[in-house]
Parts: structure tokens; C-alpha cells; sequence
């Protein structure tokens, strides 16, 4: 495996200037995400949904119940750090003696949700209901689900800045005219790679800079905290491009990245929490590079948490960085198969 | 009396082969390339010629025979010695016609001046052009200068003037004479057997993957065919005129055309004046690389 760093700054450079000078694709990778952005604002200011999610200690059933997204926890921890985090909008915990709840201050939704289930006590005497209160911020759903936007963004620049754009430039035959020169196949992949990471820094702090002129977002963690996991995510996708790499057809990859890319968007967290689905769905979704890029950049930015509390998100990633590498690199052809068609 | 000096071999190719499936398409090949040396690899489509190109540039790997490359076998840093010309290649997006140069001449530990390379390939005038944007001729001569970027030593240049116009064919043609005037070893392809003559010290004629003759073209010629080529319009191999030429004249027919290839053009003239042909169309010339092509294998070369 030979580098050579100046065999592969020419290729990096080359890269670079190709998605600069490409201003449709340049435009819209900034723009996308900064339009979802501004709809989601504005839909979810107008949002008067009443759906709300109740995590319920051991069991619990009855008129109390009814009015709520019913999620079953066994340890009260866990669902007041889900309920802190605006995972869920109450807890209730129904004893022999009386009905306790748990309320997120720093959430409207929860103060609704404490609303209806008083409502309901109302209506039945014999429920003695003991409030309690979880102090927590006030995460609006836009912010919530910024850091998912982010993420998804990065997913789709990182699997077709790389996979598709090495399949594109094998059937251009571009790959097969850098093969009878020096470039050894590592100094090309890796020239790609960084090149996507640089451009993906520089959107990545882009829609954060237009983000927060839009709509000021509140993040409790630590910058350099967000970057790191920033830089590992677009890592671990951009190696995820590596594995259709091997491909001669546009088409397939494109078919194969958008079949990877839409089951990841909808598990991943990006617009909804997965809590209150089935335990197999939030299994699946840990085998997912984006739901750890999202999850610890959420953590940063709406807990407040740092690199040490994030590390299974860390070292996830870094695990499927480095399968993705080895799988990518391995399977790397320069040249699509169809010599001696022209013989 | 002092040995003459041995011509040193840049490239040797000894019974090389390559089968695709049932079809074989490189057949024993076997040619040397000396220093200086532009070697012409002529054939119609379909003969081998990019086969056996792509095999010495290591793109496709030959089923048999051996490739050294200055009596060696090629090692890793091969390539840095070699300069290559697709037929058809593209280049990254959305680079100048200089950062395209530059891209390719940095993958190399020597290359030659940008400057130099620009001004031999006449490149000057659109340097700052975005490459999709120039025309045929001058992307040929780009490619070309992309393949001398790294001061080869050998040259693969695989049917550079397909589909070039009659001037920017010339053009390249002239960067090609003083690329050879530099010391540069060229294997060419082509089909076109004007430019193998303008450009080739050495030839080998490939039909079905096989060299059916090789030497240089004034030998080939020499052993071949006698001294002009007669071309009559109009004709047809059962007239009675061909029967009254001696066997000394060799005779083909192609699109209505008859060729005679005779050392005797007086006693040709008179034969076919006295049989009442009419000689309206009639052309006299010497014999070129296509007659001989014609001769060995029956097919046209440009098809």
C-alpha cells in the first residue's frame, strides 16, 4: 500500500475544485437543508398536535391511560432522563395508594400533557394523583431535530460525493487513465475521502452559521465536542460510499446508495423519536451509522453531554469507519471490465 | 573493425496472447521498439491493436508471452517511465486545460517543464480553458500532452487522430515528428496508413490478432510490390484485359477500383489501350502501406 503525499494532493485538489466549480451541486447542498430547516419551522410553529407520549412505570391501564401514547418502562431512570430530554411528555407510575407523574418544566408539550391527565383525574374522584416535576430545557422541536438534519445532509454528500462519484469516473474511464500512472489505489481513495471531508466541514459549518441566522439554536455542549462527532460521522459515511465503489453501472449505485440512505433516514431519528416503537426497530437502528452520528450530536447540542458520555456513538462509528475502509479498499477496481471490447 | 553498436530495445514483446472467451484476439505477438524508435501497430478495428496495447500497460493481463521493458521485466515503477494516450479517455471535471497538466504531471517523480510541454503541444493559446470546452483537435493534443508531462521514455499512443479532421490531423502529426526528434520511443496504433507513413520507422501489420508483416515500410514495400500502382475506374476482375497482363502484375479489386502493381507500366499502358479499355480515371502512383495491407489480408484498412 504506497502514499505518496504528492501524488495524492493533485487528486484531492482536483476533488475540491470539481464540487466548487460545480455551483448546482455546490448551491444545493447548502440550500436543502437550510429549506427544510425554514418549512419545519414554520410547520411546526402552526403544529397543534395532541399526540402525546406517557412513559408508564411497571403497567398501567384505565381512563387515565387512554388519552396517551402508552411506553412501558421498567427502570423510572431511564424514562426521566428520556422525559428531561423530551423523549417522552409525562411518566406515570399508578401505586395502590396513589398515581405519581413526572413533568418536564422547560416543555410545553409535557405542561399539556399534565393538563389532560389532571383532566381526567377530575372526572374520576378516586384517583389521588402526586405530582412531581423533572426540571429539564425547552427543546423545540426544531432543535430537536436539527442535529438529525445535519446528520442527513452529511449522509447524502458523503454516499454520493464518494461511492457514486468513483463509480461515475470509472465509467468515464477517468480511473483507467489515472491506473497507468503511479497513483496506487489507496492514495486515490483516501484523496477522495479527505477531499469529502473538507467540503462537509465547510457545508457542515455553513447550515450551522445559516441555521442560526434563521432560527437561533440553543447548543448546551461543548463546540469542539459537536465537531468531533461532526468529523467522525462524516468519516464513517463517507466510508459507507466506499462500499459501491466497486460498481460499473451509475444507475445501480444510485438505486443501492438511495435503497442504504431511506431506511437510515426513517430509523435513524432524524425527524421522529424512535421511542414507543418496537424494540427490534431501535435494535436495528444501533447498525446504523446516522443513528449514532445524530444521537451523539443530539446529546451535545440539546443535553449538553460530553465526548466521555457519547462514547459507544464514538467508537460505533469508528468501528463502522474501519469495516467500511477494509471492505472498500479490498473490493477497489480501476477499471469497469469491458477491455477488449474494442480490441 | 570495431562491432557495430547493438540498437538498444526499450520495449520487447515475445508471443504474447490473450483470449476473451472462445475468441482469440491477440495471437503470438511478438515486436521490438528501439530508442528513438516510433513504431506503428497498423490493422482495421478489431485486429488486437488496443489489446495489445492495454497488456503493455498492464490494464489487461495477457494470457501468455512476456512484455520487457529495456530487457526487464516491468517493475512497480514502471509507469513513471511511461506516457499514455487513450483513444478515448476522460478527465476530471471542471479543470483547466493547466491544472489538468498539473494534476497528471504531479503523480510522477520527474516531469518536464508545464511550460514546455504547453508550448510543444501548442496548447498556449487555450491554457486557461476549462477542458470540456475545447474542441476534438485540441483535446487530442492535450491528452497527448498529458502523456509527456512525465518525460516518458516510451510513448503508447493508442489511434490518436480517430475522428479528427483532416488539419488537426496534421497538427497532431506535426507534435508527434518533434516528439521523435526528441529521442522518444512511440508505439502507435492506427488505421490510418498515411499517418503509419508519415510517422513510423518500423510497422507491423495485425489481421485477427495476429502480425501478418513487419519491417520498416520501405522495405515492406520493396519486398512486396513492384514499383507502381496502376488504379482504373470502372472494372471488373472477369474482363478479358486481366487475362492478356503477364503474372509479373498483381491485381486487386475494391469498390469498382482495379490495382495494378507492375514494374512495366509501358507494356501495362499498351495492353490495356489495344483491349479498348478506356482510361478515363486512370491514376498512376507508387505503392503505399495500404496496397500492402491490401494485398496481405484482402480487407480495406479504414473500415
Amino acid at each position: 500500500m504506497s502514499f505518496r503525499i504528492k501524488r495524492f494532493l493533485p487528486i484531492f485538489h482536483a476533488r475540491n475544485k470539481e464540487f466548487y466549480r460545480d455551483k448546482g451541486s455546490l448551491s444545493w447542498s447548502l440550500v436543502f437543508p437550510v429549506l427544510i430547516i425554514i418549512s419545519f419551522g414554520y410547520i411546526f410553529n402552526l403544529d397543534s398536535s395532541n399526540m402525546y407520549k406517557a412513559g408508564v412505570i411497571n403497567s398501567g391501564s384505565g381512563p387515565l391511560f387512554s388519552s396517551f401514547h402508552c411506553i412501558k418502562f421498567n427502570d423510572l431512570k431511564i424514562a426521566i432522563t428520556k422525559l428531561s430530554t423530551h423523549s417522552l411528555d409525562i411518566i406515570i407510575e399508578a401505586t395502590p395508594h396513589c398515581t405519581n407523574y413526572w413533568v418536564n418544566t422547560g416543555s410545553p408539550k409535557s405542561l399539556f400533557a399534565e393538563k389532560l391527565l389532571q383532566a381526567e383525574a377530575y372526572r374520576n374522584p378516586t384517583i389521588n394523583l402526586k405530582s412531581n416535576k423533572v426540571p429539564g430545557n425547552n427543546i423545540p422541536y426544531l432543535e430537536w431535530l436539527f442535529p438529525g438534519l445535519v446528520a442527513m445532509n452529511v449522509m447524502w454528500m458523503a454516499l454520493f460525493g464518494v461511492g457514486w462519484a468513483i463509480v461515475r469516473d470509472r465509467k468515464l474511464g477517468i480511473l483507467r487513465r489515472f491506473k497507468v500512472s503511479p497513483l496506487s489505489s489507496f492514495e486515490y481513495l483516501i484523496a477522495q475521502m479527505i477531499s469529502r471531508l473538507i467540503i462537509l466541514c465547510f457545508t457542515g459549518v455553513s447550515i450551522f452559521a445559516l441555521g442560526h441566522l434563521i432560527y437561533p439554536f440553543k447548543t448546551l455542549g461543548s463546540y469542539a465536542d459537536l465537531f468531533v462527532i461532526y468529523i467522525i460521522g462524516c468519516f464513517a459515511l463517507s466510508s459507507m460510499g466506499l462500499l459501491v465503489s466497486r460498481l460499473n453501472s451509475e444507475e445501480l449505485a444510485s438505486g443501492l446508495l438511495n435503497m442504504a440512505t431511506f431506511p437510515m433516514m426513517l430509523l435513524s431519528e432524524v425527524w421522529f423519536s424512535l421511542q414507543g416503537s418496537g424494540t427490534w426497530v431501535q435494535y436495528l437502528a444501533k447498525f446504523m451509522p446516522l443513528w449514532h452520528m445524530t444521537d451523539g450530536m443530539r446529546k451535545i447540542m440539546n443535553e449538553g453531554a460530553g465526548l466521555a458520555d457519547i462514547y459507544i456513538s464514538i467508537l460505533s462509528l469508528l468501528g463502522f469507519s474501519l469495516v467500511f475502509l477494509i471492505i472498500g479498499t479490498s473490493c477497489f477496481k480501476w477499471t469497469n471490465g469491458t477491455e477488449g471490447t474494442n480490441v | 573493425m570495431p562491432k557495430a553498436k547493438e540498437p538498444v530495445s526499450m520495449l520487447t514483446v515475445r508471443n504474447l496472447s490473450k483470449s476473451y472467451g472462445a475468441s482469440k484476439v491477440v495471437d503470438g505477438v511478438s515486436f521490438d521498439i528501439h530508442k528513438g524508435e516510433c513504431f506503428g501497430l497498423l490493422g482495421p478495428n478489431g485486429a488486437g491493436k488496443t489489446t495489445t496495447i492495454e497488456m503493455i500497460e498492464q490494464i489487461t493481463k495477457p494470457d501468455s508471452g512476456e512484455i520487457l521493458f529495456k530487457n526487464n521485466q516491468p517493475d512497480q515503477d514502471f509507469p513513471e517511465y511511461l506516457g499514455v494516450q487513450f483513444q478515448e479517455t476522460a478527465l476530471p471535471p471542471y479543470l483547466t486545460v493547466t491544472e489538468c497538466l498539473e494534476t497528471f504531471q504531479n503523480l510522477y517523480k520527474r516531469s518536464l517543464p508545464l511550460d514546455e510541454v504547453i508550448n510543444l503541444c501548442q496548447l498556449s493559446d487555450f491554457k486557461y480553458q476549462q477542458h470540456n470546452k475545447i474542441s476534438g483537435g485540441q483535446r487530442q493534443r492535450l491528452l497527448l500532452a498529458i502523456a509527456l508531462c512525465n518525460d516518458p521514455e516510451l510513448l503508447l499512443l493508442d489511434e490518436p487522430t480517430t475522428g479528427l479532421d483532416p488539419q488537426s490531423r496534421r497538427h497532431l502529426w506535426e507534435v508527434i515528428k518533434k516528439i521523435k526528434q526528441n529521442g522518444k520511443s512511440i508505439l502507435l496504433t492506427t488505421h490510418y496508413m498515411e499517418e503509419a507513413g508519415e510517422l513510423c520507422d518500423q510497422i507491423a501489420i495485425m489481421d485477427r490478432g495476429q502480425i501478418i508483416a513487419s519491417g520498416s515500410p520501405r522495405e515492406l514495400l520493396e519486398k512486396n510490390f513492384n514499383a507502381v500502382s496502376i488504379s482504373l475506374s470502372g472494372m471488373e476482375p472477369n474482363m478479358d484485359v486481366f487475362e492478356s497482363l503477364t503474372t509479373k502484375e498483381e491485381i486487386f479489386f475494391r469498390s469498382g477500383l482495379a490495382f495494378i502493381h507492375t514494374n512495366d507500366i509501358n507494356q501495362v499502358l499498351k495492353k490495356l489501350i489495344e483491349s479498348g479499355t478506356s482510361l478515363e480515371g486512370l491514376r498512376i502512383r507508387e505503392s503505399n502501406i495500404e496496397d500492402l495491407f491490401l494485398k496481405l489480408t484482402g480487407k480495406v484498412m479504414r473500415t
